[in-house]
């Protein structure tokens, strides 16, 4: 994700196997891709174009999901995004980034701990 | 009095695990929930001394109610916009580790994505085989018998259930190969 923000394209490649893909649920509430992404060439572009056009708005945090560490993006402070990586140990086969609202409302529910952890690792 | 707080124990022993199958299943926490909630109150109306393994009843009643409500709401499915993902869960602070163990069978988001791909009742002869360990065609034959007609879903099945459901409890304690 730093290398996102910093538009360093190499380095968001070699994160990503050759035929990673990205899966996008938005539901058809939120803009989302609404097909999956192969490739890691493609990917690592919509990362860079999304950060850009966020820049300032975005904030991200590591936490839990579904047991595996994920990351959780807010948009001028409201979740945003819940994304999970499937990956062999060394780089990223897939991505599953969660969008829809509807699906999101877990991380407001989520308990004094977490939300002690937000606001200190959240970065502006 | 008694005999119903007995009962409560006993579900409450295997609840987080009902969860994780109803959720595997269901893809979503809010459906997740009112299947375990709809198993509880079978189990309180169920004539218990036809049971042998609670835990086999209950995860089989989990599954059967699974399948019902996945086949009844396909047709949303179909048409819901883009690809579709289960709704994740989010931390685990407020999970004992005894909780964190029982959760810890997968319930990876890539695992999930893949059982997504499997029709009802193939995802509940899988999971079932990962609750029980029992082996897949057992499981899957047991799924496929659970097809009941949509909406027909009562005593005479419930019953049905428990002596199937003590099938799976046998195979179980028999360290199942």
């Amino acid at each position: 994700m730093a290398a996102a923000n910093a538009g360093d394209e190499l380095t968001l490649l070699a994160l990503f196997k050759e035929d990673a893909t990205l899966t996008s649920d938005g539901g058809g509430v939120v803009p989302a891709a609404r097909k999956v992404v192969h490739g890691r060439a493609r990917i690592a572009r919509l990362f860079l174009v999304l950060a850009r056009k966020l820049r300032g708005r975005l904030t991200q945090t590591i936490l839990p999901i579904n047991g595996e560490p994920g990351l959780v993006s807010f948009l001028d402070g409201a979740p945003f995004s819940a994304t999970s990586f499937e990956t062999d140990g060394t780089s990223i086969l897939a991505v599953y980034n969660v969008l829809n609202p509807e699906k999101l409302k877990g991380i407001g529910q989520l308990g004094g701990k977490f939300k002690a952890d937000l606001a200190s690792s959240a970065t502006p | 009095m008694a005999y119903s707080r007995e009962r409560n124990a006993v579900f409450e022993q295997v609840r987080n695990r009902l969860f994780a199958v109803a959720y595997r299943m269901m893809g979503t926490k809010a459906d997740a929930e009112d299947i375990v909630q709809e198993a509880y109150l079978r189990w309180h109306q169920a004539d218990i001394d036809e049971v042998r393994s609670p835990e086999a009843w209950l995860v089989s009643v989990v599954t059967r109610l699974s399948i019902d409500r996945l086949r009844r709401t396909s047709v949303e499915r179909g048409k819901y916009i883009g690809p579709w993902l289960p709704e994740p869960l989010f931390g685990n602070a407020a999970r004992s580790p005894e909780e964190e163990l029982e959760l810890a069978s997968d319930l990876s988001l890539a695992f999930m994505v893949v059982l997504e791909r499997l029709a009802p009742v193939e995802r509940a002869a899988f999971l079932l085989h990962d609750v029980f360990d029992c082996p897949i065609p057992r499981s899957l034959a047991f799924c496929e018998r659970a097809k009941p007609p949509a909406g027909r879903w009562c005593t005479e099945q419930e019953n049905a259930c428990a002596v199937n459901a003590s099938d799976f409890a046998s195979t179980k304690e028999n360290g199942a190969s």
